[in-house]
């Protein structure tokens, strides 16, 4: 009998909150319910150096969550915990160490080559049945991921919206909500506004530590407005009132941005090399997957401005597209692999 | 990076293993770092023993001086001769003290070996204790190294943890900004709010003061209601006491019926047995106060022409006389050849008639006038009956008059007239029997009423005594009072 489930949820020391915090609360809350209650343990990673993250795994090894009929791991490297009755739901590993190493560290010294194995090593030997009974992924990208390097298998479980507010109104500018990375490449799209020649503006909401560079490339286009951080109010005002929705990072996890998109009834625009964008996005059917480039970004934001009532289409398949995603489908594939009756 | 990078075979990694591998680095690393954290202050040398150098000097010290009185000082303050006879003097004052001075050496020689034994002693104890104390506490203090190791390890997660607060604090303070304007508007409405509460504080007084009002007269209802379910209570308790009296009473009362009744059946047949005598007693006080038979016979002569002009008194339709008493109208139409026929209670005056020839009937009247078919007499005529009977009886008689009367057929019933102050006031109770004075109007309304048509009233047999018919006007109304018609009739047809 499952009557208390943990919820270990990894915080970054230096706070950006994103799409996984949004995650915790929806899990939590749909999680708690029916008998069951979840708690979420907050553990605080410190990734500025290799002690530092040395230490953190080492706190989540000595974590006692023996009082639980089941917990649920979630980042890195909250599957260290030792439990008897422990699943994954992978957000991600620490991916400095994965797909992003040699963007990081081009040439890599012996001994980072040695922390990498380490990593790698602790992390498949964590998620390695027994320890965990089961992984869960997020996304596609991460269950490739896990396959390349950890070759574990792992199931795709979308995570849904922890709130369900959003609305259609009128279609009029393009939209994009991102934190300011160049991980997230926001700057492709400021690039294809060069490129656009329609009466459109450019909506940029979030804030973020690259924020200077994606300004001073945006180089005082009047078109181009950064809204900086917005209330969940306006945010929904700010989806139902675009025309479209580029989201165009470069092999984004999952990214919310896509679903709270559809939610609201608008076709997306995505990358080839963006990751899970590009699964949940129908080529021509929910919005387009095109190459990187701001040519191409461009040309399917004219096709859209040009073809309104085509865009409105898409954005209705879009929204149908998604009704499957939703939390109790989440809690329920969590708890019957904890071995809840349901 | 190439893709097939990892050669690990990690099913072989022993994780419990690395972790504590990892352990061991993160605790060396707690220590250097708690080492180099404590650089800036001296080092220490351990100082294993006790150091009885210095005593020992002292002792030393001591020694040199403890064999007094066998070396005379050097006299260096003196010079030549001077200094020559001053050590003479010294070795002779010496010598001679050496006598006085030797148990003093031999004393401070044997104090000075036993303060190097009791240090000797001390130094060993003092060692020995030391380092047993040192044992313990080397032990002691390693965990507590540990424990601070791991203190530190805490404070560095928390100024990790504070680095994150500090930029939420941001957020937070633009939190609170929306918070303060927030908390204005509150204001405003808690200002309204107390508004209303205090309006309704005060209304809540007032609605107090009458609920207290009201608490009061709920109160004394209350206590009237007690005071009443107790009276209610003495009440039932009486009406059951009445109830019982009255049963009481019921048996008595019934037992006095029976009583009553047994009395009754004994008055019944006194009555019955005495009917002849009473019957004799009203026949000889007809005679006193009727007046003569030849007299009574002169004054119903006026009645003839009403008889005579409905052509009644033949075998078909005679004339029935109710209460025909002594028979004087009877035998005045008998005498005149008309069929009459009389009905009378007292056997005397039926049997008086019987005598005369007359056609006369002894039975109640209603037994009699009962029998008789409708329609078959010519009239029905009574003198001085109607103010005998009781009211119900009268009507009953005018009814069974109407039913018994040929169409066109007369009734005639005569009555005292009241009308006569001195009928109505005197003469008419002279006949014990009488009930009550009939005004002339009121019979003829009941006898238009139950079915008699063209009823008039005759006024008879004005006080031959009247007075001077002439006169004033006070004389006339005088004599209509006092002299006027002593007797009336009530005549009525049926048509």
């Amino acid at each position: 009998m499952i009557r208390r489930v943990a919820v270990i949820a990894v915080k970054p020391a230096r706070g950006e909150k994103g799409g996984a915090e949004r995650l915790y609360e929806g899990l939590v809350s749909s999680l708690h319910s029916d008998g069951v209650t979840a708690d979420l343990i907050n553990i605080v990673s410190d990734e500025s150096s290799f002690e530092a993250i040395e230490e953190t795994y080492l706190r989540v090894y000595d974590l006692d969550l023996s009082s639980y009929d089941g917990v649920i791991s979630t980042k890195a490297p909250s599957y260290l915990i030792r439990h008897t009755n422990h699943i994954c739901y992978l957000i991600h590993t620490m991916r400095v160490f994965y797909d992003m190493f040699d963007n990081e560290f081009p040439q890599p010294t012996k001994e980072l080559m040695k922390q990498r194995e380490l990593i790698l090593n602790l992390d498949s030997a964590a998620l390695s049945y027994p320890r965990t009974k089961k992984i869960f992924v997020i996304g596609n990208e991460v269950k490739n991921r896990l396959l390349k390097y950890n070759q574990l298998e792992s199931k795709v479980l979308y995570p849904a919206l922890p709130s369900d507010n959003f609305r259609r109104g009128s279609f009029q500018y393009i939209f994009t909500l991102s934190r300011l990375h160049r991980w997230k490449r926001v700057d492709l799209i400021i690039k294809a506004m060069k490129y656009v020649d329609r009466p459109l503006t450019l909506k940029i909401a979030g804030t973020g530590e690259d924020e200077t560079w994606f300004r001073e490339l945006a180089d005082g286009d009047k078109r181009i407005t950064f809204l900086g951080h917005v209330s969940d109010e306006d945010l929904i005002d700010l989806y139902a009132n675009a025309l479209v929705v580029p989201f165009v990072p470069k092999m984004e996890d999952f990214g919310y941005i896509t679903i709270e998109a559809f939610r609201s009834c608008k076709p997306v625009i995505t990358c080839t090399d963006s990751g899970e964008p590009a699964y949940i996005v129908r080529e021509g059917e929910s919005g387009f997957i095109c190459p990187p480039e701001p040519e191409a970004i461009a040309s399917k934001i004219e096709y859209l401005y040009d073809n309104q009532e085509r865009a409105k289409k898409m954005g209705i398949q879009a929204k149908e597209s998604i009704n499957h995603i939703t939390w109790e489908n989440v809690s329920e594939k969590l708890l019957s692999a904890l071995g809840a009756n349901r | 990076m190439s893709d097939n990078f990892r050669e690990t075979n990690y099913p072989e990694v022993d994780i419990d293993k690395i972790m504590e591998q990892i352990r061991e680095e993160v605790t060396r690393r707690r220590g250097e770092r708690n080492k180099s954290s404590h650089n800036d202050e001296p080092v220490r040398h351990e100082k294993a023993f006790i150091d009885a150098s210095e005593i020992m000097t002292i002792i030393s010290s001591a020694e040199s001086i403890a064999d007094i009185s066998l070396m005379t000082p050097k006299m260096l303050q003196f010079s030549g001769l001077t200094r020559r006879l001053a050590v003479f003097t010294g070795k002779k004052i010496l010598y001679l003290s050496t006598f006085i001075t030797a148990k003093q050496r031999s004393f401070n020689i044997t104090i000075i070996h036993a303060l190097r034994t009791i240090t000797d002693t001390l130094t060993r104890l003092g060692n020995d204790i030391f380092l047993r104390i040192k044992n313990e506490t080397d032990d002691n203090i390693e965990p507590l190294k540990k424990d601070i190791g791991s203190i530190n390890t805490r404070q560095t997660d928390m100024s990790s943890t504070l680095e994150g607060l500090t930029g939420s604090q941001a957020e937070t303070a633009a939190l609170l900004k929306l918070l303060k304007n927030g908390q204005a508007e509150t204001g405003n409405i808690l200002q309204n709010l107390m508004n209303e509460q205090a309006e309704t504080a005060s209304s809540l007084g007032s609605i107090r003061k009458e609920q207290a009002e009201t608490g009061n007269i709920l109160q004394n209802l209350m206590n009237e209601q007690a005071e009443t379910s107790s009276a209610l209570g003495s009440i039932r308790k009486e009406q059951a006491e009445t109830i019982s009296s009255i049963e009481g009473l019921r048996k008595e009362q019934h037992t006095q019926l029976e009583e009553i009744g047994k009395n009754m059946e004994q008055i019944k047949s006194i009555v019955n047995n005495d009917d002849g005598s009473l019957e004799a007693l009203y026949v000889s006080f007809e005679e006193k106060f009727r007046g003569s038979r030849e007299n009574i016979k002169e004054r119903v002569k006026e009645y003839l022409p009403y008889i005579k002009e409905v052509n009644a008194g033949t075998s078909d339709l005679p004339v029935l006389d109710i209460g025909c008493g002594r028979g004087e109208w009877l035998e005045l139409l008998k005498d005149e050849g008309l069929i009459a026929r009389g009905v009378d209670k007292n056997s005397i005056f039926v049997s008086q008639c019987s005598e005369l020839g007359l056609d006369v009937t002894n039975e109640d009247i209603f037994v009699y006038i009962n029998k008789l078919p409708d329609k078959s007499l010519g009239a029905v005529t009574g003198f001085h009956i109607i103010e005998h009977l009781p009211f119900v009886q009268w009507i009953k008689l005018l009814d069974e008059t109407v039913r018994v009367l040929n169409v066109g057929g007369v009734a005639i019933f005569e009555t005292p007239n009241p009308q006569n102050v001195s009928v109505g006031s005197y003469s008419f109770y002279m006949d014990p029997t009488h009930r009550k004075p009939l005004p002339s109007q009121m019979i003829k309304f009941i006898a238009e009423a139950r079915g008699l048509s063209s009823v008039k009233i005759l006024e008879l047999h004005p006080n031959p005594e009247a007075g001077n018919k002439s006169g004033s006007d006070t004389d006339k109304r005088f004599n209509e009072h006092f002299y006027g018609p002593q007797d009336y009739a009530v005549i009525g047809y049926k048509r």
